[in-house]
């Protein structure tokens, strides 16, 4: 007879759809198949842990400029711009033993040193926007192409309404033609102060436009993550220079999404507020207490149709409670349910980082993540495996 | 009633049983709807012309569904047959309480019927009824208790004790609070 355990995975899931949390959570606690699936449903993962790379790890300088890192097909490139043989680092991610090698750039006659600046790509194309100036200690609006097939660095033109210097900023493809950036930090008069500049480049005619006249712009910030994820650009995390001292602040627990189709800002709210006359954008979450809180240096991606948050170093002190671990939790958002669940990553470090997810061979590696340790600023990198 | 106009499809069931429905029905089933919209209008047959319809048009096997759930079948797409077209949920919220009296009825068998209902529902692509079956499948989880769920669906416990403790501790921080 058919019943239950009988039918598909995917058939099963749709009766998922139909049951709350607390019903999904009692189902999963019948038998081993059903907790499987629950939890693939869930989470996208089952029992997730962490499968650290400890060897052939470059040098630590990679691991500073872990936020300059790029996925094209499997490989995963991080492009070095200093002063000295600027380097290339690729690593394909597919091998079973994936090595990292590095690789001279091409440099173009008027070549400035970066650290710092935003990274993206657009098909074998990485795009480098600006970061600070290594030869004088500013930021800069310089903006590379570097073509990983000839491994050539190239200066693109700038025209329209220029974005000012900044580092620390963040760069996305929204398309296969637009680069979008935001953010960042800027100095104007000497001092610092972070931005929250929303522009976009046109690879094609090489014109930037700000869009800063839009309403709901996300706070400024700097260090913080995006992720280009189905029709929406999402942002979270990061951190405001709230004074002429310098100090930092991480205050915005809420993630917000650009609807590139329909050119508007979506502020997802995680907060204990009770639904007031809002604006339509600013949207309410459920199972806030499973929100990732106030971060920066952290990991955004794709886990199925879910956004995914992990890592970074967090304001709040709950990252210090050694025996709760709560730097493991891998949080969990549902764009579609509007809704916050997590789920622990067995042995995962503190770190920041940034995270990546393939078409990788073996289908229980869920994303690569590479940053540095929170503790010792150690290069550290690996598989999220379940 | 067939209207006069009404052309008929001839169906047949894993065990060879034949059923003539009207194509309005049949067409609820995005499956048959694409097959018949691929064979074309000229090699349907009509009421009028019922006995070389039965003679002459090759009826389409349903291998993967018996008679008497193709029977069910029939008998919900009869009933929901001027229902408007589902189009795809953009919001991803499902509620399963929002079932009408008579699907409530129709849902009213066996555990082993209504997942060969699923299964028959998926397999013809015919979505109300797959979300009806699946929102009653649902509806029998609810509220209940593991050891009644595998009561209910006859699951065996197979966790070892500490399985079930690492899943309950892994759960522990997954309820809405």
């Amino acid at each position: 007879m058919v019943n239950l355990l009988s039918i598909s995975t995917e058939l099963i899931e749709i009766i998922l759809d139909y049951l709350d949390t607390s019903d999904l959570i009692t189902l999963s606690l019948t038998c081993n198949a059903l907790y499987r699936i629950v939890s693939f449903k869930q989470y996208g993962l089952i029992l997730p842990k962490w499968h650290g790379l400890s060897y052939n790890v470059p040098d630590d300088r990679v691991g500073l400029y872990y936020r300059d890192a790029v996925l094209i097909g499997p490989t995963l490139y991080i492009l070095v711009l200093s002063i000295e043989n600027p380097t290339a680092w690729k690593i394909n991610l597919n091998d079973k033993t994936p090595r990292w090698i590095s690789v001279t750039v091409n440099m173009p006659d008027s070549y400035r040193p970066v650290i710092h600046p935003a990274t993206s790509s657009i098909l074998n194309k990485i795009y480098v926007h600006g970061g600070i100036d290594l030869l004088t200690g500013k930021p800069t609006n310089i903006l590379y192409e570097f073509d990983v097939c000839d491994m050539q660095l190239h200066i693109l033109t700038q025209n329209g309404t220029i974005p000012s210097p900044r580092s620390m900023h963040t760069i996305s493809a929204i398309d296969h033609n637009r680069l979008a950036i935001y953010g960042g930090l800027c100095v104007a008069d000497d001092c610092p102060y972070d931005s929250k500049d929303f522009a976009t480049y046109d690879i094609t005619n090489k014109v930037w436009t700000i869009h800063n006249q839009m309403p709901n712009l996300p706070y400024a910030r700097s260090l913080h993550c995006m992720l280009k994820a189905r029709d929406k650009l999402y942002i979270y995390g990061g951190q405001q220079m709230v004074s002429k001292k310098r100090e930092v602040i991480h205050d915005d627990t809420n993630v917000w999404a650009y609807d590139i189709q329909n050119s508007k800002w979506l502020r997802y709210l995680s907060s204990t507020v009770q639904p007031l006359r809002l604006p339509p954008e600013w949207i309410f979450t459920g199972g806030w207490k499973q929100s990732p809180g106030r971060r920066v240096g952290t990991a955004m991606f794709c886990l199925r149709d879910r956004i995914a948050i992990i890592g970074g170093v967090v304001s709040d002190n709950w990252e210090n409670n050694e025996n709760e671990k709560p730097w493991e939790y891998l949080k969990i958002f549902s764009p579609l349910k509007k809704s916050w669940c997590h789920i622990r990553v067995q042995g995962l470090p503190r770190m920041r980082c940034v995270a990546f997810v393939g078409n990788w061979s073996g289908c229980i590696r869920k994303a690569f993540l590479i940053g540095n340790d929170a503790d010792t600023g150690k290069t550290t990198m690996g598989w999220i495996v379940g | 009633m067939a209207g006069a106009d009404q052309k008929m499809i001839r169906l047949t069931s894993s065990e060879g049983t034949e059923f003539l429905v009207e194509r309005a029905v049949v067409e609820k089933s995005v499956l048959l709807k694409n097959m018949l919209e691929d064979v074309g209008e000229s090699d349907l047959g009509t009421i009028a012309n019922l006995t070389l319809l039965f003679f002459f048009i090759p009826a389409i096997p349903l291998a993967n569904v018996t008679g008497p759930i193709l029977t069910k079948v029939i008998e919900y797409c009869t009933h929901h047959r001027d229902d408007p077209v589902v189009t795809q949920e953009d919001d991803g919220r499902k509620s399963s309480a929002d079932i009408d009296d008579w699907d409530k009825e129709f849902c009213k068998v066996d555990q082993g019927t209504l997942f060969e209902l699923i299964l028959a529902a998926n397999y013809l692509d015919i979505k109300p009824l797959l979300d009806l079956t699946c929102k009653t499948v649902a509806n029998m989880i609810r509220g209940k208790t593991p050891e009644e769920i595998r009561k209910t669906f006859n699951i065996e416990n197979d966790f070892t004790p500490e399985e079930e403790a690492q899943v309950k501790k892994e759960n522990e921080w997954c309820e809405e609070r």
